[in-house]
């Protein structure tokens, strides 16, 4: 059975000694609770890692330039081999896993997991989620088409409303006074050399503490009972059944949007011409739609409360109960905050907008309320 | 500060204010002739200081009515048409007396030989002098919208005696020209879209040597405008029938005053006139215009067609510069069709037809590639779901593996 | 899911069964699979990096042709991004111009014997610094800096 290959480097390292925590991780029994939904961070990490490969791929043929950059990336989606396909990924990729990384967070809210003693994970994870939104800032302007542009310059701006730092910031951010050339290389240096790594050695963290500590049970802190081989499920090979199983699923979403729902590259960013109703990528919607309520420098305080909120969360919430049933009041934060997102993200979605619903055309206002537009004005128009 | 101002006066003379006191030292006439003050201070000859003697004779600058027009003076009133003529001729054909407006000095010499102008040396006062296009008191610039003869108002001056019927039928004329040019693709031109540059009566007929262009001179006439068109024209057959006189260019075909947008369809209603249907030549014209129709057909079809696939969200800049080619091979087809050639425009058919499938081609395989990745994702799908499949077999087979 | 660790299965259920085919049909299955999965991601992304030949790469000028291509006094007409430009050699240098008709768009062309851009559709006539000279253009042509080097022909769009 020893393969010659096996010998040779048998007589140079100790491979047992190797094997046998890789065995141990392997075969490392997991609660018998864990469901369809404990995928999720396998999936998020499997993004993560087309995000990358796709990301070098466009890295050969993307010029970050004002003057390359649309083009390059024009080239790559018509000339290139294949290039379409992986700017498509690459663009899809991204909002999928924005969308799974929250639920991958929603999930280990619900079951609890974030109790003691795994307050640090959550707070790694939610780091995570935050430079994971960050790639995608930045990310959005590297086409340097007109909604990256005009996005970008919006997005910017909302920085510069601090008081004191504010200015400073948003000519840091943009590396001058207006969304430009230097605005592109140093979200381009971000985007592909600092978050990547940022992101590579917080989920090493974020998963050497999920290993080290072991699955969450459903048990109330403190009484939790150790999983034994014998009731739990062993990671390898049943729970990688299924973990292969979300991933062959989530690879043809993917390619099926990439091929029937491609993103535009739309036209060249022009500084001269702002377009109608400038709006976030729709991961920002719901804090764009909060900051207009508010007066900007409010606006901005209320907005940065989330954040901090989810950070802390677990040193807020020392319930001992993880089951949701028994922490009525976290599941009735957690359904307000759920719901304030999607209402929020909505009114955003709609406002400045124009559509008809039931065969009457609404005018939305900035704040995403209908209004009748009557008939005769719009055959006016 | 008197004397500046009395120099003023007397040099420039209207351009100062127009109390009574300062006109009489300058242009008395005025002073009587109150009507005429307006009219002829805001004239280009007002603000140059020309004044009313130059034309009408007298002393303007005496303040006594009859010591004005006293002998010696030159008196003349209202100059009869012969001498209208010769009194603007006075100074606008005076080089030396032009020199310092940079205006050309041949209006006379060439009203001379224009049928106004002869037919004023015979007598006839019906004719149009200087004074019936430009004005008179208040004769402005050319370039001045408000002058009869800017080119938005030419037609109109001109039909001042060409549209009326009593005067031009005893002159043997039509007078229902204007209504005609109105309706003619220069007429539409000109009073749609206000495009001065293009052919109103001067044009053709000249402004001050006016003479119906003859029989010779309309290819002329139009090739001002009309270059390439006339530069091909000479190419074709009809050229030669030109000189023997049996063809008369541009009008054979086109029409004169009522000239329209021309389209294949002459070839039909033009030709017939001189070769009967059914003769080579017939059939010659013919063919040219179906290669002119099919290639504006091919370049609306291919224009829809590269719009399309825009639309369906497909890059389609090469096809766009295509297009770009295609159009020009078809607007080159407008003037080149007057050789009459029949090779010439199927060579450029030919390259039209040619554009136009490869464009088609282009499009459809992008549309194709779309199609192919589409099947593709039915693969991916069927893949997957043999994945799963297996997986999940192996899955339930482990667990029950277990529970047993 | 390695392949290494995939390699353990049979091992550990090795225990007698008379389902052994089937189960080791099902392993095949998922192993190739697997490795049909990983194929289907490099094959793409080695066709992805192989170039596209026949198209210059650029950082800002691109690369229109040589000046060799050209006789002094003469032209030649290029597509570049989408659209047709005019070059022109000059005993001094070479002069870039859209070649798109400021008229109708009619591709314009360099007449040289007598020095000037004609337009073969309304004869609108440029000078060769694209200034219109007479015709109908309304606008001169749009003109592109023009830089050589190494014998090549770059022009900034």
């Amino acid at each position: 059975m020893k393969s010659p290959i096996k010998r040779w480097f048998a007589e140079r390292f100790d491979l047992d000694a190797l094997n046998q925590p890789i065995q141990k991780q392997l075969k490392k029994p997991l609660p018998g609770h864990i469901s369809w939904f404990h995928t999720l961070g396998s999936m998020s990490l499997f993004f993560f890692v087309s995000q990358v490969l796709t990301g070098i791929l466009l890295l050969i043929y993307y010029r970050p330039t004002v003057h390359d950059a649309f083009e390059s990336v024009k080239y790559i989606m018509t000339t290139a081999t294949m290039g379409w396909l992986y700017r498509q990924i690459h663009a899809w990729g991204a909002n999928l896993m924005i969308i799974v990384v929250f639920l991958h967070m929603l999930r280990t809210f619900i079951t609890g997991s974030y109790k003691k003693p795994r307050e640090l994970t959550w707070v790694f994870g939610v780091l995570l989620f935050f430079i994971t939104l960050v790639f995608g800032f930045t990310g959005y302007l590297l086409p340097w088409n007109q909604l990256a542009y005009w996005a970008t310059t919006v997005g910017t701006e909302v920085a510069g409303a601090v008081p004191v730092v504010g200015e400073p910031i948003k000519i840091l951010l943009r590396g001058g006074v207006a969304v430009g050339g230097e605005t592109i290389s140093r979200f381009f240096v971000v985007h592909v050399i600092i978050l990547p790594w940022a992101l590579f050695f917080i989920i090493l963290i974020h998963i050497f503490m999920v290993r080290y500590q072991g699955i969450a049970t459903m048990d109330p802190v403190g009484s939790e009972k150790k999983v034994t081989a014998k009731e739990g499920i062993p990671f390898f090979p049943d729970h990688v059944l299924k973990e292969g199983i979300v991933f062959f699923v989530l690879l043809g979403v993917l390619i099926t949007l990439s091929v029937l729902a491609p993103f535009d590259l739309g036209e060249k960013a022009d500084p001269l011409k702002t377009p109608h109703a400038i709006k976030p990528e729709w991961y920002f919607l719901p804090m764009y739609q909060v900051l207009k309520y508010f007066p900007k420098l409010l606006g901005i305080f209320v907005v940065s409360l989330a954040p901090l909120f989810l950070v802390i969360w677990p040193f807020l919430d020392r319930g001992k109960e993880r089951h949701p049933l028994r922490r009525p009041l976290s599941m009735t934060i957690g359904v307000l905050v759920i719901l304030s997102l999607l209402i929020f993200g909505v009114l955003a979605h709609f406002s400045e907008t124009r559509h008809r619903f039931l065969g009457k055309t609404y005018e939305f206002d900035i704040y995403g309320i209908p209004h009748p537009v009557s008939e005769s004005r719009e055959a006016g128009k | 500060m008197r004397k500046r101002l009395l120099f003023f006066a007397t040099a420039l003379c209207f351009l100062s204010t127009p109390s009574g006191a300062q006109t009489s030292s300058g242009n008395s006439c005025v002073d009587c002739h109150e009507e005429t003050r307006e009219d002829v201070q805001t004239s280009v000859h007002g603000r140059q200081g020309v004044l009313c003697n130059s034309c009408h004779g007298g002393d303007p600058t005496q303040t006594d009515k009859v010591l004005a027009k006293a002998p010696g003076t030159g008196y003349l009133g209202i100059p009869d048409k012969g001498r209208i003529a010769e009194k603007c001729g006075g100074c606008h054909a005076d080089v030396e007396a032009m020199n310092f407006y940079g205006t050309r000095t041949d209006q006379l010499a060439r009203y001379r030989t224009s049928h106004h102008g002869k037919k004023l040396s015979q007598g006839d006062e019906r004719v149009a002098v200087c004074s019936d296009c430009h004005g008179y008191h208040d004769v402005v610039k050319v370039s001045d919208p408000s002058s009869p003869v800017y080119p938005l108002n030419v037609p109109e001056t001109c039909n001042a005696c060409h549209g009326k019927p009593k005067l031009m039928d005893a002159a043997h004329l039509p007078s229902d020209i204007l209504e005609i040019y109105k309706s003619s693709v220069h007429g539409k031109a000109l009073f749609e879209k206000k495009d001065l540059s293009v052919a109103n009566c001067a044009s053709c007929h000249g402004s001050h040597g006016a003479v119906p262009p003859g029989v010779k001179d309309v290819a002329t006439t139009c090739g001002k405008c009309h270059v390439n068109e006339k530069k091909y024209f000479l190419e074709s057959v009809h050229a030669r029938a030109q000189e023997e006189g049996k063809f008369s260019e541009c009008i054979s075909c086109h029409g004169n005053h009522g000239v329209e947008h021309p389209t294949p369809a002459l070839y039909q209603e033009a030709c017939i006139r001189c070769h009967a249907s059914g003769t080579p030549a017939f059939q010659q014209g013919q063919k040219i215009a179906a290669a002119i129709r099919d290639a504006d057909a091919k370049l609306e079809e291919t224009g829809a067609l590269v719009r399309q696939a825009s639309i369906e969200g497909f890059f389609v800049e090469p096809e766009m510069a295509q297009l770009e080619e295609l159009k020009t091979n078809v607007l080159e087809m407008a003037p080149i069709q007057h050789t009459l050639s029949i090779d010439k425009l199927e060579a450029l058919h030919g390259k039209v037809a040619k554009i136009s499938e490869g464009v088609r081609q282009s499009v459809g395989s992008k549309r194709e590639s779309l199609r192919r990745r589409k099947a593709a994702l039915a693969l991916i799908w069927i893949f997957i779901a043999v994945m799963v499949g297996a997986l999940w077999t192996k899955y339930n087979r482990l667990t029950k593996h277990r529970h047993s | 899911m390695s392949d290494s660790a995939e390699n353990n299965r049979p091992r550990e259920d090795s225990s007698p069964d008379k389902k052994m085919s089937r189960r080791d049909f099902v392993d095949w299955i998922i192993r190739g699979g697997i490795a049909a999965t990983l194929a289907g991601m490099v094959l793409p992304a080695l066709e992805y990096l192989w170039p596209v030949m026949g198209r210059g790469g650029a950082t800002g000028m691109e690369e229109v042709g040589r000046v060799d291509d050209i006789p002094v006094g003469g032209s030649k007409k290029v597509i570049v991004a989408g659209s047709a430009m005019l070059l022109i050699r000059t005993p001094k240098e070479v002069k870039a111009y859209s070649a798109i008709c400021t008229h109708l768009g009619c591709l314009v062309d360099w007449d040289d014997t007598k020095r000037e851009i004609v337009c073969p559709c309304h004869a609108g006539i440029f000078d060769i610094e694209g200034r219109q000279v007479s015709g109908p253009p309304p606008r001169p042509l749009p003109a592109y800096p023009v830089r050589i080097a190494d014998g090549k022909i770059f022009v900034k769009l």
